[in-house]
């Protein structure tokens, strides 16, 4: 006989998503579609993956100046050289001008990280902080246990993501994903 | 204010006529879900002046808490929509509205100074009238009275925006949420005049559940709205065919069976030798008319029955492949194959999952209407089930407000753009 509990079945509570901007041109979903197959990236329905990443569309603006994408791991957390390596074929391979970079955080225990970071525990705020010289703004809904962190990195500043994304995980996954 | 701000600002609120789902785009993948009603507070009793209660009316997370052991209880909470409409004249069910879209809004607007307002995208059922546009659009407007909440808004269909978080434009959707169903062929934009309405949703599959409890020996359960659901979701099983399922689990009761644990409580449920009863769970979505759930009607379950709410008649008993086909034959024939190869399934009660050791018995939601409409002579059918289909009308809200430009005003005729509020 089998056993279920209407426990275990949370979903994961953390999603990065990857904004990238394109620069004085339109490019679009589709752009980023062939250029990034061109780097090893495979198209899978309306999906681009390599290795254990996936990235999908979410949604683009309009003009196509800007696209939002969800990226995952089949594995589950996405570890710090792994974004770096993406984040970086998608600026140098995309043709993104730059990539804001969003995390956004459920399940938070906010008494917590309230405490190490100085954040209001019961009103909503916009914070922000320097991580390896990178401004990180964090947003905070307390009431309902959510925090979202983002931060905006273009083909320079690249090789910062690996600490800004250990130093994020450590901050606020008090949860196991 | 610039394209940039827009989309940094973009809010959600899906009115679904059980669910009330919101929330900024800064939150991710998973909007806030309370539920869409409201409590009037009878001011005059002497409990409410001792404890100091000023206010008139709750709601969201806080209701349950005012909720009054009193038998006018029923007069006084107020599940504002029925199948997704309010009437025009129904002054406290547009009150509810009105405070539960105060409510959402109010608890994620930031501290940030340079807040200005949030770009709501609201999104109703593709039978709401005119009208009710109308007034979504002056509570909205009436938001910023005291500070700027709103600084523009937008109103679509559900089943568009279904078919927006997809970036599917010509296809079906079937968007069945907990009270009602709604199928809508969409070509860019819905076609009207080929929807076809169920009074029938994912709180019909509670009735069964609670029966079933009531027949497994759990009938003090059976009355606990929210475990009965927990029930539904977690056992109940969508039939490949229901009569195969239930002739494996005549031959495989040991295979069927589950218990279920009840976190933070004692309770375990075990459905013992009634377990294949879990098929009939998922079949009742799709097509309650089968014979087998004549002895439950007879019983004195109600019936989905059919009703005419304003100027749209929401089917009962029509199962949901058959909806499917009278949806798609209203349009021009032309398009009819174009539909039928895209059908998109939404909503809560489409969620439907695969057991181990099931595979092949039980199906998911997208198998089983496939089959349904093989076994009616539709073939070249391609279903697919939304990826979390509780939230893809808000999500398809979220796309919709980031991509539509700030500055494109709303229009009547098409339905479509920003009413300025700033």
């Amino acid at each position: 006989m089998a056993e279920i509990s209407d426990s275990n079945l949370d979903m994961t509570n953390l999603d990065i998503r990857l904004v990238c901007r394109f620069y004085q041109y339109t490019g679009g979903w589709k752009n980023l579609l062939s250029t990034l197959s061109r780097h090893g990236w495979k198209k899978i329905d309306n999906m681009l993956e390599k290795e254990k990443f996936k990235l999908e569309p979410l949604a683009e603006s309009e003009d196509r100046s800007e696209v939002i994408l969800s990226l995952r791991d089949k594995d589950g957390l996405i570890d710090p050289a792994g974004l770096k390596d993406v984040v970086r074929q998608i600026v140098n391979g995309g043709g993104c001008w730059y990539i804001d970079v969003y995390y956004f955080f459920r399940g938070i225990d906010f008494g917590e990280v309230a405490r190490k970071l100085n954040l209001d525990s019961r009103m909503n705020e916009v914070k922000r902080l320097k991580i390896h010289g990178v401004e990180i703004v964090l947003e905070t809904y307390p009431l309902f246990g959510k925090l979202t962190a983002s931060y905006r990195i273009s083909s320079r500043d690249v090789d910062a993501v690996k600490m800004i994304h250990s130093k994020l995980i450590e901050y606020f996954m008090v949860k196991e994903v | 204010m610039s394209e940039e701000y827009k989309r940094s600002h973009v809010f959600a609120i899906d009115y679904g006529t059980s669910d009330f789902k919101y929330g900024p785009i800064t939150i991710g993948e998973v909007p806030e879900v309370v539920e869409n009603r409201g409590y009037y507070i009878d001011k005059s009793s002497v409990m409410s002046r001792i404890m100091g209660v000023n206010r008139d009316i709750v709601v969201g997370r806080d209701l349950p808490s005012f909720l009054e052991a009193r038998e006018d209880l029923s007069e006084r909470l107020i599940y504002p929509m029925k199948n997704g409409l309010i009437e025009k004249n129904d002054v406290k069910a547009w009150r509810v509205i009105r405070e539960l879209t105060k409510y959402s809004i109010e608890n994620f607007i930031p501290s940030d100074p340079d807040f200005r307002g949030f770009y709501v995208v609201g999104s109703l059922t593709i039978t709401a009238p005119r009208y009710m546009y109308e007034e979504l659009f002056n509570i909205l407007g009436e938001m910023n009275s005291e500070k700027m909440m709103v600084r523009a808004a937008t109103i679509i269909p559900q089943p568009l925006a279904v078919a927006i978080s997809q970036k599917i434009p010509t296809c079906v959707v079937v968007e069945s949420g907990h009270g009602n169903t709604q199928v809508c062929p969409i070509s860019m934009y819905p076609i009207r005049n080929a929807v076809v309405a169920l009074n029938r949703g994912g709180a019909d599959g509670n009735k069964l559940t609670s029966e079933i409890l009531k027949d497994s020996g759990y009938g003090d359960l059976a009355k606990e709205e929210g475990l009965v659901r927990k029930v539904k979701e977690q056992l109940g099983l969508m039939p490949r065919r229901l009569e195969e399922a239930l002739e494996f689990a005549k031959k495989n009761p040991e295979k069927v069976r589950a218990e279920l644990k009840i976190e933070g409580t004692r309770i375990k449920i075990d459905l013992g030798e009634q377990s294949w009863t879990r098929f009939l769970i998922g079949e009742y979505t799709v097509n309650p008319g089968h014979e087998i759930f004549q002895s439950y009607f007879k019983r004195g379950m109600n019936k989905p029955s059919d009703v005419k709410i304003g100027d749209t008649y929401f089917y009962g008993m029509t199962d949901m492949a058959e909806s499917i086909i009278e949806a798609v034959e209203k349009c021009s024939i032309e398009l009819q194959p174009h539909l039928f190869s895209k059908i998109i399934l939404s909503g809560g009660n489409f969620n439907w999952r695969v057991p181990r050791g099931l595979e092949g018995v039980a199906v998911t939601s997208d198998d089983k209407v496939k089959l349904m409409m093989k076994e009616k002579g539709i073939e070249n059918v391609q279903v697919i089930v939304t990826k979390d289909p509780t939230f893809s009308v808000w999500r398809g809200c979220i796309v919709y407000g980031y991509a539509i430009p700030y500055d494109f005003r709303w229009r009547w005729e098409r339905m479509e753009g920003w009413v300025n509020y700033a």
